[in-house]
């Protein structure tokens, strides 16, 4: 029941933090921008608008967004949000929520493909490229964060000893920063995409966005704000897991982690909208080098964490 | 030491044996596959008799396999032979040195009942399927023809499965290797598919020497051709001699296999033969070379040098590596699958390596893991593979071509073939909860415990970098399935209506004729592979739990050691190990409801009825051509791979065809002088064999 409500809060949750990060933008732009509620509006409106479907599609255009959607859902009730309580189908580890995320993006790559156009060819080629380099990446800097919990499952591994040594780490610290560069990938935000446009040279997402409209569009909007949500929740507590409550905690110490959840969350959410601000989107081409420069790094990260596991003897 | 004691011996002559037994349902199915063989010749006349009987004679000895490969592995016990004892030899009497050619002696042991079950899947799903397929070949080869080498390819391969001694073992080898010749080669006319059938002929049997001479190393020294001869013999070989044998036989099934780089006879076969055919060699053939060498590894050579564990562990890596760069820049369908079969041996070769070098470290538990991982791994890819060669089959059936830069909306137009290559897909790109997800998740979960494992930093860095290199290649094969499903099926039709040759025949657009042209048998074995890839997604957790004592056998045979608690088999619906669980069959459950939430959350609100409009194409009207091609859907890697990275593996191809195809091409077409036609020098020779051989029994 716990793990329940956890998915039911990052689902709520996520429209509002891309609503703080889109207000904390507009301030750095110096403009008072939409409030903080407008993505709840834009997905209730969407809802209610009607479903054109493009005609050279098939069911698999159609049912890309639920199967989108459904893999955000029950790949999200792996991640431990206030604690670290076991999921409803079990407990499942970063391998399997890898894949579960591939899933979806599969679905999202033959929806693009399905259009026959140019622009969602052009988005489903660029996401692929781009999933391509960020995979070993995300993979690695994960494996860095799961050794020194001595298990790959998600939940022990924010369930760790959560030492004030391993602030000193340098590998956390540098897995960190890797990770939250892949959330910035995976996100499509400035400097990879820009998620506030749709011309060509930020399609990266929205090409395959582009010929859907209605409810469908409204959930594959909410899957993208939700995977947000879930890149930085797990930023959050895999790397900096205090305040997370272990299984049968009183309702006083949820209540105190989930107020710590969400000061994390904004925290990471105005990094995120500062950094978009203060950088400029790169070349497109220039995504894989940096991509494999992530990479390097984690793999570095990943030395320090083996070296670290032996130092403390575990 | 006997590989596990539930094996079910049995002699070549069928001695008071019950039908319902995995030996009885062996020979039957056996007689059935010689049957159908031998009556090719008979039938050569009448095409369409041939052609039903003959399959369906085939599909009969198939389902006798995957019966047999069933029973040996749930281990039914009371359904044993009365006449059978360990080592019972046919013609001649037992356990005398160099009795060799009069030992003919079976065995199905549960490691050759878990591929003797894949080959009998995959040979039923393929024989059915042939029955709609080979009348296309009329113009090249009789079904006659056809059918009678299929069935004696399955013959050899099960024969091959199932040997216990040296003889049976080769003799099948080489009726394998010849049987796939004569089916590969089908396309008569085609100069690629003759060229195709040479290479493959060479690099077989360069790997059949190579074999030859590791059985034959091991052989002479242990004093028996008897796989158990050869097992207590091996044991008290020198160093050296028992890693020349190692050697060779890796070489020997390692170019069977398609590890790379002897991989190079395969892109060029598998395209060239038919499909039901490129499916059984992908699915099965590939796979006895894998199921030798784990006899090579894990019985007669155990224990080996963890050295060459890790050396399988890199060459798998390098082979994925390889092959997914090559698979990625493919526009021939076929071509395409080849490649990512080398792809999936090579993990297989990972999880090989990585059980090997646990296993002769001292870490049976971790091996049996890994190890575990390979057999899983062996019967998904089996399945799924197969299935999407069939789909290509189909595909090419109904338009002429697996160009993927001319084909486009099929989806229309070959809904059920759609529907079966997507799931092929799904499962070759290892996503949840297919079931070839769940051989890849295995694979990495032991390279994830052997990485945690208490050894020297260095090591652990190393098996984690090889992770992280398996999700690479993993991501990179997403890409060429979506590629191959979406630039194939989806969207519109790149050839206009006409064909390419103004051929209305092969027209590929949406208002030709639908499925109903396909023949039924070719759409029914689809669907058989689709239900079977499926059912070992949903079960993967019985399927796991039935090959986990293998598993757990081999590993304790690797290590060379005595017996190995094995970890309790009971009826989990999910697939367990030590440390994590995964249940494909909650997944799919989760992901099914998940996805139902979204639709009726979708249709809770109510808004207009839902409409048909034009895709935008900036005003105009949408052209095929607007669409990607599938060279340019993979633009992008390409340009960041740089020019280089894809050349290479034509590059090692080329240096593997100079340097080891074409000088064995030279000496052999030297040696052809010997064969001069005439009589009198063959008498010669016999003679002289003779005399040599009198000289050494002196």
């Amino acid at each position: 029941m716990p793990a329940l409500l956890q998915t039911v809060l990052l689902f709520a949750l996520a429209p509002l933090v891309n609503g703080v990060i889109k207000a904390a933008k507009a301030r750095w732009q110096l403009r008072l921008g939409p409030p903080i509620w407008q993505p709840y509006y834009d997905l209730a409106k969407l809802f209610r608008k009607q479903t054109l479907r493009a005609t050279p599609t098939s069911w698999v255009f159609a049912a890309a967004p639920f199967v989108c959607w459904g893999t955000a859902l029950v790949a999200a009730s792996f991640v431990p949000v206030v604690g670290t309580f076991r999921p409803l189908i079990g407990d499942y580890d970063l391998f399997t929520f890898l894949y579960l995320l591939a899933l979806g993006r599969f679905a999202l790559i033959l929806a693009g493909l399905d259009t026959g156009s140019a622009f969602g060819s052009m988005g489903a080629s660029r996401t692929a490229m781009v999933a391509a380099f960020a995979e070993p990446a995300l993979c690695t800097v994960l494996l860095a964060a799961s050794l020194p919990g001595g298990s790959p499952v998600l939940g022990q591994i924010a369930g760790r000893a959560g030492s004030a040594a391993l602030l000193l780490s340098p590998g956390l610290w540098l897995a960190a920063a890797v990770f939250l560069s892949l959330c910035i990938v995976e996100t499509g935000r400035v400097p990879f995409d820009n998620p506030d446009t749709h011309l060509e040279l930020t399609m990266i997402h929205e090409g395959i966005l582009l010929e859907y409209s209605g409810p469908r569009l409204a959930l594959l909007q909410w899957t993208g704000l939700v995977q947000q949500l879930v890149f930085l929740t797990l930023l959050a507590n895999l790397f900096f897991p205090w305040g997370l409550v272990a299984p049968g905690a009183n309702w006083v110490a949820v209540g105190l982690a989930l107020g710590l959840y969400h000061a994390k969350v904004l925290l990471l959410g105005l990094t995120l909208a500062g950094v978009e601000s203060l950088l400029g989107k790169m070349r497109l081409l220039r995504i894989p080098g940096v991509l494999t420069a992530a990479w390097a790094l984690a793999l570095i990260a990943l030395g320090f964490s083996l070296a670290g596991y032996i130092s403390e003897g575990m | 030491m006997a590989l596990l004691e539930e094996a079910s011996v049995l002699s070549a002559v069928p001695v008071q044996y019950r039908l319902w037994s995995p030996e009885g349902l062996f020979w039957s199915a056996s007689l059935a596959l010689l049957i159908g063989t031998l009556m090719a010749w008979f039938l050569r006349r009448s095409a369409s008799l041939a052609n039903g009987l003959l399959h369906t004679l085939g599909v009969l000895g198939s389902t006798g396999y995957l019966a047999a490969g069933l029973l040996a592995l749930s281990g039914v016990p009371g359904l044993r032979t009365a006449a059978t004892s360990p080592g019972h030899s046919v013609l001649g009497p037992e356990a005398t040195p160099f009795s060799s050619f009069t030992l003919w002696l079976f065995r199905i042991d549960p490691l050759a009942a878990v591929f003797l079950a894949a080959l009998g899947l995959v040979g039923a799903a393929a024989c059915i399927y042939a029955i709609g397929y080979t009348p296309a070949y009329r113009a090249h080869r009789s079904p006659a023809f056809l059918a009678g080498w299929l069935n004696l390819f399955l013959l050899g391969m099960g024969l091959l499965l199932a040997s216990d001694a040296l003889f049976p073992f080769l003799v099948a080898w080489e009726t394998m290797a010849l049987a796939s010749y004569f089916l590969v080669t089908a396309e008569l006319r085609a100069s690629q598919a003759r060229d195709a059938g040479f290479i493959y002929a060479v690099m077989t049997h360069a790997g059949a020497a190579a074999l030859t001479g590791a059985f034959l190393l091991l052989a002479v020294a242990g004093g028996s051709f008897g796989f158990e001869g050869i097992r207590a013999g091996a044991s008290s070989l020198p160093g050296p001699v028992r890693a020349a044998a190692f050697l060779l036989a890796a070489l020997g099934f390692g170019t069977k296999a398609g590890l790379a780089p002897l991989h190079v006879w395969l892109p060029r076969a598998h395209p060239a033969a038919p499909a039901h055919v490129s499916a059984l060699m992908s699915a099965v053939m590939l796979k006895t070379a894998i199921y030798g060498l784990l006899r090579f590894s894990c019985e007669f050579l155990a224990p080996v040098a963890p050295a060459w564990g890790a050396i399988l562990l890199a060459a798998g890596l390098l082979s994925m590596l390889v092959a997914v760069v090559s698979a990625l820049n493919q526009i021939h369908l076929k071509r395409l699958l080849a490649y990512s079969s080398i792809e999936n041996v090579g993990l297989l070769f990972v999880a090989l390596g990585l059980g090997l070098w646990l296993a002769t470290t001292g870490r049976p538990a971790a091996a049996a893991v890994a190890l575990l991982a390979l057999l899983v791994h062996t019967v998904n890819h089996a399945a799924f593979k197969g299935l999407l060669f069939l789909s290509a089959g189909t595909i090419w059936h109904a338009v002429h071509t697996v160009d993927l830069d001319r084909l486009g909306g099929l989806i229309h137009r070959l809904p059920v073939t759609a529907a079966c290559f997507l799931a092929g897909a799904v499962a070759a790109a290892a996503l949840p909860p297919s079931n070839g997800f769940v051989g890849e998740w295995l694979v990495l979960r032991a390279l994830w415990t052997a990485g945690a494992l208490p050894i020297p930093a260095v090591s652990r860095f190393a098996l984690l970098a090889a992770l992280a290199l398996v999700a690479l290649v993993s991501a990179l094969v997403l890409v060429t399935f979506a590629k191959a499903f979406g630039i194939g099926f989806l969207a519109l039709p790149r050839t206009p209506p006409g064909g390419p040759d103004g051929d209305p025949a092969s027209a590929v657009s949406p208002t030709a004729s639908k499925e109903h042209r396909v023949p039924k048998s070719m759409l029914a074995g689809q669907i058989m592979l689709a239900a079977a890839c499926g059912l070992l997604g949903l079960l993967a957790g019985p399927v796991a739990a039935a090959l986990r004592p293998v598993a757990d056998a081999l590993a304790a045979s690797a290590s060379g050691g005595g017996p190995f608690p094995s970890s309790s088999a009971g009826l989990d619906l999910a697939v367990t190990l030590p440390d994590g669980s995964l249940s494909p069959l909650a997944l799919s459950l989760a992901l099914g409801a998940a996805c139902g939430a979204a639709w009726l959350l979708a249709r809770s609100v109510p808004r207009p009825r839902s409409g048909r409009v034009a895709t935008w194409a900036c005003g105009g009207l949408l052209q095929p051509r607007m669409a990607y091609s599938a060279a340019g859907f993979v633009q992008p890697l390409h340009r960041a791979f740089g020019p280089r990275v894809p050349a290479w593996g034509q590059r090692l191809e080329g240096w593997v065809d100079h340097w080891v195809r074409a000088p064995l091409v030279r000496q052999a077409s030297r040696l052809h002088r010997l064969q001069a036609g005439n009589m009198q020098f063959y008498l010669l020779y016999v003679f002289g064999a003779l005399i040599v051989a009198l000289w050494f029994a002196r």
